[in-house]
């Protein structure tokens, strides 16, 4: 067999991709094969917003053989156990999207049927009381899980809260460690072989030139080497998605400690809330067909927890991909691929599901256009159903209080996401698509959150006697509650597990936005 | 709510067959407490509607059904003359003489995330071992042993997988009997008319005698000629026979030979392939052909000069046509089985594929309106399944090596893209492409794509970071572990003697 002549492997950019990317690479390609550089330059700022995580980075993490108490620490790190709604289906209306499920399935029907049922008879608890994790993200504790699967424990799913800035520092030592070679400095141009189109070198401000077989570009919304050099073109998602700015600042933290992401809904947008533990994030993404930056800034500086830490700073982005991710002998990881606004705290796993991807089809001894095209089916498919679960916030709404919300709620939506909505409605239903990220237990906590309630349920469900689901719901909300209750609360066990150092926050010494 | 009042209160299933009676038991089952009163119209006569000849050869899955069902394995297997299949020998379909087997279970382990295959490959010509050596199901099944297989996953013995070989009529006998003990209803009769409500739907079937018998929902497991989906309904049919071109079987029962192999095996012909399922006290043989490529007489004779026992009664014989209904759930009617679709035995998938749609089918199981989508559904899932497996039948004919005008005819055949796609994946690779709603996970595949003798182009890059030696040392001892197990296991006679499952001997 021949020789893989892919050996050398350049990454653009820094930050949370960048260094996620060469993290990885430097683990799985192992030193002495592979050589890797990374360029990256200080005067770049970072967007720095996507700081809220999912479960499979925890996986990431795994594989990298990290720490987790070292990580939390390094990175001011706090537990997220799911994401509080606020004003999405109605104004004052708040729910919980939890990781992990509800409740348990009895005889093979799905629990959600059983407590439709009981709300069709007319009671109704609610359907966080009989998740693990919902209930311990509502009474503010946390524990690690059980590994025994006999254990309700085991059923307890968490991901994190970090200082994104802090994460790739952190991940820029392991692959330093690990042979990564950082280049400072910023790329001033891009030379394409003559041949084929693929690249060939990146050209520095210093004149250095850098060859290699295989790029990465990591460098944000500029995406310098796919969108810029190999002028992929953009799929445009906004006509779904119409928020195109965000404006984003951090404020010190308040009392509580949530172990949650808020995010509130506001006249044009929403607003995120990400509690560190030196600090909090925030932002208000926002569509400015309908307000002004200034507006926005307004809004958003009302809705602090505490005194802003940094002058806000605006981001503008369109939602959408590039129609292929993976082009020539350059695969984009992260914005430079494409951009879903953070609704659903997707953009850090947009980075791993690339890294991952990329590196079960990493090219051999040639780039064979059959990889290049399963890759970017698979994470088409990937963007698509994350795309569909992030519209279905925006749609599944009754607020009629502003333009923005009409154009949302009246807008004509993916077929997918329709079928989906139309047999959730219809009795229940749900069906997962095997690439799909968000589970079924993510699809029914918006879709019951935001008032999309089935008009029947399973017809199964009649096949056990009434009082006996009602007594079984019982005992798990109560099991539920007298579990979570033994917990510690999550500032108690960061503090006991991974207090992180008190940084000394400077004022005014934020990131700076993208261009 | 006023939902109670629109719950489906009579189902009726038509049909007298395995799908028929598969589908009452198990509908009964799951509906036992809600007053669904279940009928069976049993119109037809052929026994074997859902069936290639008498026997049947499954995949594991079905262990699940007769799991939920209550029935006992050993009486099940007494009663049906059933013997345990541990996969699929492959002979003649690349070379003349060549085998290679698809086991059922696990052929070597995945290190580090890779597939297994990769590692076998990277031993090259240095190893001269079948990849089928290294999966435990395959061995046991060359030596004709068996045991079941263990459930603590730290030892070799539970990485092997089984299903069954039985006697269609047997079993179809013993559903029936199960099925009118738990009361459901049993009608005979020719189906003289269907009629209809005015939104179509089929209110109710009239037998012969005027015998009404009206229903809410009904199945349709009438087999190939649809009395109510094809028929009373029209929906229409795939044709899959452009990629499919084998029309005609013709099966015959030998006398059993001993060793009493575990495995089913599919050997290549002129134009087809022969099956032989071997049960406890007899052999079952069938010749899957394309009748454009050879007559009647000749495939005759080809099955008769290759058998390994004498015969015992007459051969039949049985046309076929591939492909499937348009929809699989139109209306009021859900076709299952042989109405449902038509894919030769080659993949074992007929039974598989009745559990499947009424799993499916319990899943999304409706009121009497239809109305909540649920039919869309249905048919979604049910035809990607579907198409990935007669994408899996329709690999082995792809990738024949043979000389005959009807292999050449295979070779030449333009694939469905989903399936090209695969296969260039492989060849570039050995990377299995896996798609939604496959019935045949990405080592079933595999063992075809090796056993077909194509070989990848490259091999995978993370490979290299695994030293050779290593990959050799390491795949030796998983041969060696995998011998000793699957040697010291009984032979299957003797497990079956040992298990109460030894069924009487017939006296022809």
């Amino acid at each position: 067999m021949a020789e893989p002549s892919i050996r050398n492997i350049v990454i653009v950019g820094g930050g949370t991709a960048g260094w996620m990317t060469a993290a990885a690479v430097s683990k799985v390609l192992r030193a002495g094969t592979y050589t890797v550089r990374l360029i990256e330059s200080d005067e770049i700022g970072r967007v720095g917003v996507g700081e809220a995580t999912i479960p499979p980075i925890t996986t990431f993490n795994r594989i990298l053989g990290i720490d987790e108490n070292e990580f939390l620490r390094k990175t001011q790190g706090s537990i997220k156990l799911a994401i509080e709604f606020v004003n999405w289906g109605r104004l004052g209306q708040t729910y919980l999207h939890p990781f992990g499920q509800f409740g348990l399935d009895i005889e093979a029907v799905k629990f959600h049927q059983y407590w439709r049922k009981l709300g069709m008879l007319g009671e109704v608890p609610p359907l966080d009381d009989y998740c693990l994790t919902a209930m311990a993200a509502k009474l503010g504790r946390f524990t690690r899980p059980s590994p025994d699967p006999q254990s309700v424990l085991s059923t307890l799913k968490y991901a994190y809260h970090f200082d994104a800035a802090l994460y790739a520092r952190f991940l820029r030592d392991y692959a330093e460690k690990r042979g990564v070679k950082r280049r400072e400095g910023k790329v001033v141009d891009v030379s394409l072989r003559g041949e084929d189109g693929f690249i060939e070198a990146v050209t520095l401000a210093s004149g250095e030139r850098i060859e290699g077989d295989f790029f990465i570009d990591c460098s944000g919304f500029r995406s310098l080497l796919l969108a810029q050099a190999l002028k992929t073109e953009f799929d445009d998602w906004s006509h779904w998605l119409p928020c195109d700015r965000a404006v984003a600042t951090q404020c010190e933290a308040g009392g509580e400690l949530t172990p949650f992401t808020r995010a509130t809904a506001h006249k044009a947008g929403w607003q995120w809330r990400i509690p560190l533990q030196h600090r909090i994030g925030t932002g208000y993404v926002f569509c400015s067909k309908f307000i002004s930056d200034e507006e926005a800034i307004q809004t958003l500086l009302a809705n602090l927890d505490g005194p802003p830490l940094v002058d806000p700073w605006l981001l503008k982005f369109t939602a959408g991909r590039r129609k292929q991710l993976w082009n020539k002998n350059c695969v984009a990881i992260g914005l430079a691929g494409g951009f879903m606004e953070p609704l659903e705290s997707t953009s850090i796993h947009l980075i791993q599901a690339g890294i991952t991807r990329l590196l079960s089809l990493f090219p051999g001894a040639a780039i064979s256009p059959l990889e290049v095209d399963e890759y970017n089916r698979l994470m088409i498919s990937h963007y698509e159903h994350i795309r569909d679960f992030i519209i279905l916030h925006y749609h599944a709404t009754e607020r009629d209080d502003s333009p923005f919300w009409d154009q949302c709620r009246t807008m004509t939506v993916p077929e997918t996401l329709k079928h989906k909505i139309d047999l959730f409605r219809g009795c229940g239903r749900l069906f997962r698509y095997e690439d799909e990220l968000f589970a079924e237990g993510s699809w029914i906590a918006v879709l019951l959150g935001q008032n999309v309630l089935p008009q029947a349920y399973d017809p199964l469900v009649d096949a056990i006697d009434v009082k006996v689901v009602r007594n079984t719901l019982t005992q798990i909300r109560s099991h539920v509650r007298q579990t979570v209750e033994a917990f510690p609360t999550h500032r108690t066990f960061l503090q006991r597990n991974c207090p992180a150092p008190k940084l000394l926050v400077n004022r005014g010494a934020g990131y700076v936005g993208a261009k | 709510m006023t939902l109670a009042d629109n719950r489906i209160r009579k189902l009726v299933i038509l049909g007298d067959g395995m799908a028929a009676w598969l589908s009452a038991n198990v509908l009964a089952h799951v509906l036992a407490a809600q007053q669904v009163h279940i009928c069976v119209a049993e119109s037809g006569g052929e026994i074997d509607v859902d069936t290639f000849g008498p026997c049947v050869s499954t995949l594991p899955s079905i262990d699940l059904m007769h799991k939920l069902l209550g029935i006992d394995e050993s009486t099940f297997m007494r009663r049906t003359n059933a013997t345990f299949k541990l996969g699929t020998k492959l002979t003649g379909w690349v070379k003349q003489a060549e085998s290679y087997f698809e086991p059922f279970g696990e052929t070597g382990v995945n290190f580090e995330g890779i597939p297994f295959h990769h590692y076998w490959l990277a031993l090259g010509g240095k190893e001269q071992a079948a990849l089928s050596d290294y999966a435990l199901s395959a061995v046991a099944a060359n030596l004709g042993k068996f045991s079941h297989p263990l459930a603590d996953t730290t030892s070799v013995l539970s990485t092997m997988a089984y299903g069954y070989h039985f006697d269609a009529a047997l079993y179809t006998q013993m559903l029936r009997e199960r099925a009118t003990k738990h009361g459901i209803e049993r009608l005979k009769g020719e189906l003289t008319t269907v009629t209809h409500s005015d939104n179509g739907f089929v209110e109710s079937l009239v037998l012969e005698c005027d015998l009404r018998v009206p229903g809410d929902f009904f199945i349709d497991c009438s087999g190939p000629q649809g009395l109510l989906i094809a028929q009373a309904l029209e929906t229409g049919f795939e044709d899959w026979s452009p990629l499919l071109p084998c029309d005609r079987a013709i099966s015959v029962s030998s006398r059993s030979a001993d060793p009493l192999m575990p495995y089913t095996s599919a050997t290549a012909r002129a134009a087809g392939w022969q099956w032989r399922i071997p049960l406890q006290h007899s052999t079952d043989n069938g010749y899957v052909y394309s009748s454009r490529h050879v007559s009647d007489q000749d495939a005759a004779a080809t099955l008769l000069a290759n058998l390994d026992g004498s015969v015992r009664g007459e051969p039949r014989h049985q046309s076929f046509r591939s492909g499937r209904s348009a929809k699989f759930w139109n209306k009021n009617v859900v076709a299952i089985g042989g109405a449902a679709s038509g894919l030769e035995p080659l993949a074992s998938t007929g039974l598989h594929l009745v559990q499947r749609s009424l799993l499916r089918l319990i899943e999304l199981f409706p009121d009497k309106s239809c109305a909540a989508g649920e039919a869309t559904e249905y048919n979604r899932l049910m035809s990607s399944e579907c198409e990935r497996m007669r994408d899996f039948l329709l690999l082995h004919y792809a990738l024949n090596g043979r000389d005959s005008a009807f292999w050449k005819d295979c070779r030449a055949m333009g694939l469905p893209p989903l399936l090209q796609r695969k296969i260039e994946h492989f060849r570039n690779r050995g990377r299995v492409v896996d798609y939604d709603e496959e019935t045949f996970k990405p080592p079933s595949w595999a063992a075809v794509f090796l056993g077909q003798d194509v070989r990848p182009r490259c091999r995978d890059p993370l490979l290299d970071t695994v030293p050779p030696q290593q990959i050799a040392t390491m795949l030796l001892r998983m041969k060696t572990a995998i011998r000793q197990a699957a040697e010291a296991m009984p032979t299957q006679r003797t497990y079956l003697a040992k298990i109460g499952a030894a069924a009487p001997v017939t006296i022809d």
